[in-house]
């Protein structure tokens, strides 16, 4: 049997027909542009078959595309910030250069409470939230994004991560810490609410 | 006056990170202390506690592509252009295998 052919599930019309409208939907929160939702599922697809032996078939396929799809989603705002970049001195990731806010921390008490909503029953919008979240994590480290997507969006356990990474405990706290200080002001700035 | 005391002891810099590490790893008896101590005397931490948390449930349960009631997005569909075009290249990539 030819292991490198996709199994079944795999066919491109079955894919599309059964998938490609929820995924649009799903993209569509990560960016406004019809078009541009439309890029991101067809390369959510593409990859999808590269990497078909990659789906062990425990996790839906549905979960296991959206996976993807997220992974694109920060890969196309990391594409847009290099395109950016003026400077021309490389990358810098937020993370290098706001270290002095890693030192002190949360500074404007007066924004924090703004931000903060006493009511604990917060109903989001979530084309804000997703949006703002995947644009805060291009802005990451690839490293730190990944120490953060697989934690809190792909919620494996902290041994998992390391494990994946083949990091210490530390060094993920590290990681976590920083990428949680970023994205709380992401958040913050595009009216997590 | 205790926790007044221990709050200065620890630096906000501190308690920022314990705050982070508490949502992965159950923190140590010390830890746990000294960091309800900062929290008890600091707003601002208490408040960054607040939102690492909310942020953190919120990822849990959420996920784009869920529809909430009154989503304009529930009847967002491919085009049919577009469709067939994703279709086309899928299966060109599959032929050449």
């Amino acid at each position: 049997m030819d292991d490198s052919r996709p199994p079944q599930i795999f066919d491109p019309n079955v894919l599309v027909d059964e998938y490609g409208d929820y995924l649009f939907r799903c993209a569509l929160v990560y960016v406004r542009d019809r078009s541009l939702a439309e890029d991101l599922v067809q390369e959510t697809f593409l990859a999808a078959l590269q990497c078909h032996r990659t789906f062990a078939g425990g996790s839906s396929l549905r979960t296991w595309l959206l996976g993807i799809l997220k992974h694109k989603a920060v890969d196309h705002f990391r594409r847009i910030r290099r395109q950016t970049q003026l400077n021309g001195n490389g990358e810098t990731w937020i993370e290098e250069a706001s270290d002095d806010t890693a030192r002190t921390g949360p500074s404007d008490a007066d924004s924090v409470s703004r931000a903060r909503r006493s009511d604990p029953q917060v109903k989001i919008d979530q084309k804000a939230f997703w949006g703002a979240l995947a644009k805060g994590l291009a802005e990451l480290s690839p490293r730190t994004a990944t120490a953060f997507e697989l934690r809190e969006i792909e919620q494996l356990s902290a041994k998992e991560v390391c494990q994946r990474m083949q990091i210490s405990e530390s060094n993920l706290w590290v990681m976590l810490h920083r990428a949680r200080l970023h994205l709380r002001e992401c958040l913050e700035l595009n009216g997590l609410r | 006056m205790v926790p007044e005391l221990l709050g200065r002891f620890v630096h906000c810099e501190k308690a920022i990170f314990l705050i982070s590490k508490s949502l992965d790893k159950k923190l140590s008896l010390y830890e746990r202390t000294i960091l309800r101590w900062h929290v008890s005397v600091c707003k601002t931490c208490s408040e960054y506690q607040q939102e690492l948390e909310l942020i953190h449930g919120l990822l849990r349960v959420h996920h784009p592509g869920v529809e909430e009631p009154g989503d304009a997005n529930l009847s967002a569909r491919l085009s049919d252009e577009a469709r067939q075009r994703i279709k086309k290249l899928l299966a060109e990539r599959l032929k050449k295998r």
